[in-house]
């Protein structure tokens, strides 16, 4: 009796034993994360995942579908209006054309090594770029930094009334300047590539364009971002910085923005004003051969130089600009990005984030031509601070680059 | 016919020692077996696990050098999916990768399902506390890494998560297991030959003497423990060999790791042509690697001959250009590649620096010897405390083993017949080990479960803090434990010592049971109550048990080996109930003492018999004989000057104050602290030892007191010489130890022995006595703590060891033996 009881006594406690054990039944990957996960919408309109970032969120709220159509039976025309030949209206075009690409919009084409706005221009009219969207020749505007203002004013004003534009892309401060005068135009306007919009009077603020007809891309504090990694890096007290004194010149060294920083993180700025913006044609070497001199004049004052997008740059050969900083031996870091770093200056902005910028100004055209209002669409663009390099000047002002910054270079240039 | 008669019943009899003892090695080989493993697998799955957190200190490098460049976390794009893509190439068995923002929300991962989704499990949000804290989580079926990511070293901006799977930790510890259990066989195989072979020259010489004599079996005793020592020795030796080499395997790999990572970053930025003697920066950048990364101590960059040119590490940073805004001049110098000579495993690991395809300098590794030598420490230190453990319960296997089969024991009970000493004192140590195993298996977790509890079913009582909550099952506890005495004192006085246990234990199974079944803490303090009955009278009963199974003679060896058993049961419960908790869970703990619950019911059954009871100790006591103690001057004197000392000591500092120390003070880990408190425990197996002694010599006053004498000295020691440290904190646990070892074989003998027992009984007055030290014990952790209000933590230490010194002279000069020699 006593061993039975024993042994049931055992029994029922190896029972309650094993199933005490953890139950170990694998969930599938779904479970593990509920069910919310089915009722997400899969977002999958450009290759590779990207975050929904605090811009893209609001362009997300529209809830527009990025998917192609056309314009009853037709292609959308677009106009494309430049101040001049610059390399970077040539690169914020061609990001605009990756992206499309990217959303599905355009085909896949390799553009990086047509060099100007106005061959792009060609290339999508001659190589059958896209079935949804074209850029006709006749509709690309050239203004020559101002030659020819007026001329393409009245033409871009008169066009107004030709329904058969369906959107206008503006590059720079006096293209886009055209429409900053416009109370009203019928036809919607997408702006890129300024330096400053709202010190352009282009827009009031990032928030609000002012204008139902328009809508730019805005990265606020992308100058602050450059002088502050500068500072970061080199850890200079004085900072020389070269610019004409007038509204072009303080816009174009991104004065206001250098100041900000230098009040922050209390370091001098030296400045250099003795030099020409917006020159005439005949006024280039001029404006070249001051820019120099100032240059000259300035080198032995600073830790370090602050290149803005003066035109004693733009204008002029860079290897004459990067030969008196070597010889200077000062660390310098040129606004415009790494373009110049390529051709020898010693840090500036890594054009990587142009990627983005082009998907997110193609996903604002597919939203215009949807009819939303360009005036509801987001302006603010927060550009990818990364550095670019240039090792070889480096080597030639015996300045050493903490590694740590050389290993997380998006651009590392060897040679110039 | 008579011949073959006896021939085959020898025969039998050694065929049913051979597989008795053959079993009894089985269940202490597989309990060093099983011990051992699941603290291998703690530290092992550590290590495993550390592997992947150099991977997730990688990926925060790398995301924390954009993250200074002022890039905000949720401007990474595809860069990110980049970062993630090498992470995995290198690391295969990373299942996933996952960034957060500070809100929880997944901005970037593997899975494309769940970004923009909130993590889904609690993690630590708080890093002003707790900086850099890192932590690993388990969710569902996965081990889920976090770590925080700042911008410019100030602002938290999100957390990187690593997920791997479980089963990956799981096959590895798995294959550790099956090497195990393959050379475990081995040793079981050989022991088994050693055991017949033993038991054929025992049975050999056995032949030759005339009769057979209780010598015998102690030989026979002696012979099977030394092989028991032997067998498990070399177990655990090996065993310490085993997980010490993969424990240092995974540290390889894990240093490897390491370096692969680092020499990747460094070769492309000398991929650039930079020559190696102008990096600048990176001495900071090797600092910053270290960090997350213990088993690392130095770090170096040096030339093809060996010259450092950049460090980092325990011994600061240097580097052969000028660092940064120090203008420290740098001291040349070379590794001494020979101190590794010196050691068993590999101090340095290099790696060469490539550029352009050629090397250029090699990354240089030196690991925390530290870290190593105390993990090989622990790994020993676990395999000593694993031993004891095994040979403890394997010692307790045998006791039983020779009580059942020794001498036709079952015939003599059942005709009663008297047990000699050697068969009385089997059952009090068997009694007191069974039944204290079962008390002890859930103390170990007891405030976790109640925990556990308390978040599952929450409950607001007077607005009572979570640990106040916790308190109060534990006090329901004490409670019964008091209740349960005082019902034996004045209610049970009259009732058998067999009786007794058996309402005793069963209450205490009946308050385990439902501590299983509680899920709220109302039922579960009732529970505790029960328990805490069963427990209390059960323990008072064991010196019932004690005087009736001994003589005047040899009491005092009786109440040692009550002891031994006490101590037993104390080292043994508590590894053995965290790992069935750790495998299992609580209520499988739970469920342990409640089987060993009812293992002490059949054996009070079987073994506590109604007319071994010596009946002139049984008399009813009254509240003036209750009372009457007050007015015994040698036992007012003990109470005084000897047990309240000691109740401060062992209630106040061992129990509450000393972890608390080691902890925050030594720095100790929880592991050391454990086996430091164990050293208390270990002394008290020699209780019986101590107790024969004072069978001997009859001076119990003066045991006594010597015991408290050390303690004293001891703690006053301690104070006087800081500078001692933990050396002399190690001596106090021995002085303390010894003290109690003492008090546990004397104290019940000086006080069953006092003029009052002859008015109330020995049972009587002991029993009384036990209340008033359990009442006395309720008070003095409030004493300690009024103590140490008034004069802080030292002086304090220094009050009671002053106390407990004088106590024991005073005790020593004023007091009477109870016994005279």
């Amino acid at each position: 009796m006593l061993k039975k009881g024993l042994l049931i006594l055992i029994s029922l406690l190896l029972f309650n034993m094993i199933s005490c054990m953890n139950n170990n039944e694998r969930l599938t990957e779904d479970e593990e994360w509920g069910r919310s996960i089915y009722d997400y919408s899969d977002d999958d309109t450009y290759k590779g995942r990207n975050p929904v970032d605090k811009m893209e969120k609001k362009l997300v709220e529209l809830k527009i579908d990025y998917g192609v159509f056309d314009n009853h039976g037709e292609r959308f025309k677009a106009a494309v209006v430049i101040s001049g030949q610059y390399f970077e209206f040539a690169d914020a075009f061609r990001s605009i054309l990756n992206g499309l690409s990217t959303i599905g919009w355009a085909r896949d084409m390799v553009l990086s090594e047509i060099k100007t706005t106005r061959e792009l221009v060609e290339f999508t009219n001659n190589n059958k770029f896209s079935d949804y969207i074209e850029f006709p020749e006749e509709l690309f505007f050239d203004l020559k930094w101002g030659d020819n203002v007026s001329g393409m004013k009245s033409a871009l004003i008169n066009s107004a009334n030709d329904k058969k534009i369906n959107l206008i892309i503006s590059f720079g401060g006096i293209a886009s300047g055209i429409f900053a005068d416009l109370k009203t135009y019928a036809i919607p306007v997408l702006v890129d590539a300024v330096t400053d919009p709202v010190a352009a009077g282009i827009v009031p603020n990032v928030k609000d364009s002012g204008k139902d007809f328009l809508t730019c891309r805005m990265a606020p504090e992308q100058f602050r971002r450059q002088v502050r990694l500068f500072y970061d890096v080199v850890k200079f007290k004085k900072l020389g910085i070269i610019y004409g004194n007038n509204e072009s010149g303080l816009v174009y060294g991104a004065v206001a923005d250098v100041e900000a920083v230098a009040k922050e993180k209390g370091f001098e700025i030296v400045r250099n004003t003795n030099v020409i913006e917006d020159p005439s044609p005949d006024k280039i070497d001029v404006c070249i051969k001051m820019y120099l001199a100032a240059l000259e004049e300035l080198c032995p004052k600073v830790d370090a130089l602050y290149l803005g997008a003066s035109a004693g740059i733009t204008e002029g050969d860079v290897s004459d600009i990067v030969k008196v900083i070597n010889k200077h031996k000062k660390p310098a870091f040129a606004l415009e990005g790494s373009i110049r770093v390529k051709e020898g200056i010693l840090f500036g902005i890594s054009m990587s984030g142009q990627v983005r910028a082009g998907i997110y100004n193609a996903k604002k055209i597919v939203t215009i031509f949807h009819g939303e209002l360009p005036r509801n669409l987001p302006q603010l663009f927060e550009n990818v601070p990364s550095v670019a390099i240039n090792l070889k000047t480096a080597q030639i002002i015996e300045y050493d680059i903490p590694i740590e910054i050389i290993a997380s270079s998006d651009e590392v240039y060897i040679d110039f | 016919m008579d011949d073959n008669g006896s021939e085959k019943k020898s025969q039998k009899q050694f065929l049913i020692s051979v597989i008795n003892v053959s079993l009894i090695m089985v269940i202490a080989l597989a309990l060093n077996g099983i011990l051992g493993v699941a603290d291998f697998e703690r530290s092992f799955r550590k290590s495993l696990i550390n592997k992947f957190f150099i991977h997730a200190n990688n990926l925060k490098t790398d995301i924390e050098a954009s993250l200074n460049f002022g890039k905000p976390i949720y401007l990474f794009g595809n860069a990110m999916n980049k970062m993630f893509e090498e992470s995995q190439k290198v690391e295969p068995d990373i299942k996933h990768l996952y960034v957060a923002s500070i809100e929880s929300e997944i901005l970037y991962s593997t899975r494309d399902k769940v970004i923009g989704q909130v993590i889904p499990f609690r993690y630590n949000t708080n890093y002003e506390l707790s900086r850099d804290k890192q932590e690993v989580i388990i969710f569902v079926n996965s081990y889920f890494l976090s770590i925080p990511l700042y911008a410019n070293s100030r602002e938290w901006v999100g957390n990187i998560f690593l997920e791997f799977d479980k089963d990956i930790i799981a096959h590895k510890i798995k294959s550790a297991i099956i090497d195990i259990v393959k050379y475990s066989l081995i040793i079981l195989a050989g022991t088994i030959v050693l055991i017949i072979l033993a038991q054929l020259l025992l049975s050999r010489i056995q032949k030759k003497e005339t009769g057979s004599s209780p010598g015998n079996k102690k030989r026979e005793l002696i012979i099977v423990f030394l092989i028991l020592v032997l067998s498990q020795g070399i177990y655990s030796f090996y065993n310490y060999r085993f997980f010490k080499q993969t424990y240092l395997n995974v540290y390889n790999e894990n240093i490897s790791t390491l370096s692969l990572s680092i020499s990747k970053d460094i070769n492309k930025v000398l991929a650039y042509g930079l020559p190696i003697d102008r990096l600048k920066g990176a001495e900071f950048f090797l600092e910053k690697r270290l960090k997350g990364n213990p088993e690392c101590s130095n770090l170096f960059i040096t030339d093809l001959n060996g010259k450092i040119l950049y460090k980092a590490g325990k011994d600061g940073i240097a580097s052969i250009m000028e660092p940064l805004g120090t203008g420290t001049p740098f001291q040349e110098e070379i590794i001494n590649f020979k101190e590794e000579e010196k050691k068993e495993y590999k101090v340095f690991y290099i790696k060469s620096l490539q550029s352009k395809n050629k090397t250029s300098g090699d990354l240089v590794l030196q690991i925390n010897e530290q870290l190593i030598n105390e993990k090989i420490f622990d790994i020993l230190m676990d395999s000593g405390t694993i031993i004891i453990v095994s040979l403890i319960v394997a010692f307790m296997l045998l006791e039983l083993m020779y009580l059942i089969t020794g001498g036709g024991f079952i015939k003599r009970r059942k005709e009663l017949i008297t047990l000699s000493d050697s068969d009385n004192f089997k059952i009090i140590r068997l009694t007191s080990f069974i039944f204290l195993f079962s008390a002890f298996v859930p103390l170990s977790f007891l405030p976790l479960h109640i925990k556990h509890i308390i978040d599952l079913n929450p409950v607001n009582f007077l607005n009572f803090t979570e640990n106040t909550m916790i308190s109060i099952p534990i006090s329901s506890y004490m409670v019964g434990i008091l209740f349960s005495m005082l019902l034996v004192v004045f209610v049970l006085q009259k009732t058998l010592i067999r009786q007794v246990y058996f309402i005793m234990i069963s209450l205490y199974a009946l308050g385990t049971f439902l501590t299983i079944i509680s899920d709220n803490i109302v039922t579960l303090t009732i529970a505790r109550f029960i328990a805490g009955c069963g427990f209390g009278g059960g323990l008072l009963n064991n010196a019932s048990l004690v005087i009736s199974f001994t003589s005047g003679e040899n009491r005092s060896t009786g109440f040692g080996i009550n002891a031994s058993g006490f101590a037993a049961a104390s080292i043994c419960s508590i590894p053995i109930g965290g790992i069935i908790v750790n495998q299992l869970g609580f209520i499988a703990g739970y469920w342990v003492a409640f089987a060993f619950a009812i293992m002490a019911l059949i054996f009070t059954f079987c073994f506590i018999i109604k007319k071994e009871e010596h009946s002139e100790t049984r008399k009813k006591t009254s509240l003036k004989d209750f009372f009457s103690l007050l007015k015994n001057r040698n036992i007012m004197l003990y109470i005084l000057f000897m047990n309240i000392p000691f109740q401060l000591i062992f209630v106040g500092l061992f129990q509450f104050f000393f972890p608390l120390y080691m902890k925050d003070t030594l720095d100790l880990s929880y592991a050391n602290i454990g086996r430091i408190l164990c050293i208390f425990s270990v002394i008290s197996l020699f209780a019986s030892l101590i107790s024969r002694l004072s069978d001997k010599i009859k001076n119990d006053k003066l045991l006594l007191g010597s015991g408290a004498i050390i303690a004293g000295v001891s703690l006053v020691l301690f104070n006087v010489l800081p500078s001692w440290g933990f050396i002399l904190f190690l001596i106090v646990m021995v002085a303390m130890g010894i003290d109690n070892t003492f008090v546990d074989s004397i104290e019940e003998v000086f006080i069953s022995k006092e003029k009052n027992s002859k008015i109330i009984g020995e049972d009587s007055l002991l029993k009384i006595y036990k209340t008033y030290e359990k009442i006395i014990s309720i008070f003095v952790p409030l004493l300690l703590v009024g103590l140490i209000t008034l004069a802080e933590f030292s002086i304090s230490m220094l009050i009671i060891g002053i106390y407990s010194l004088i106590g024991g002279l005073v005790f020593i000069i004023f007091a009477q033996n109870s016994r005279q020699p």
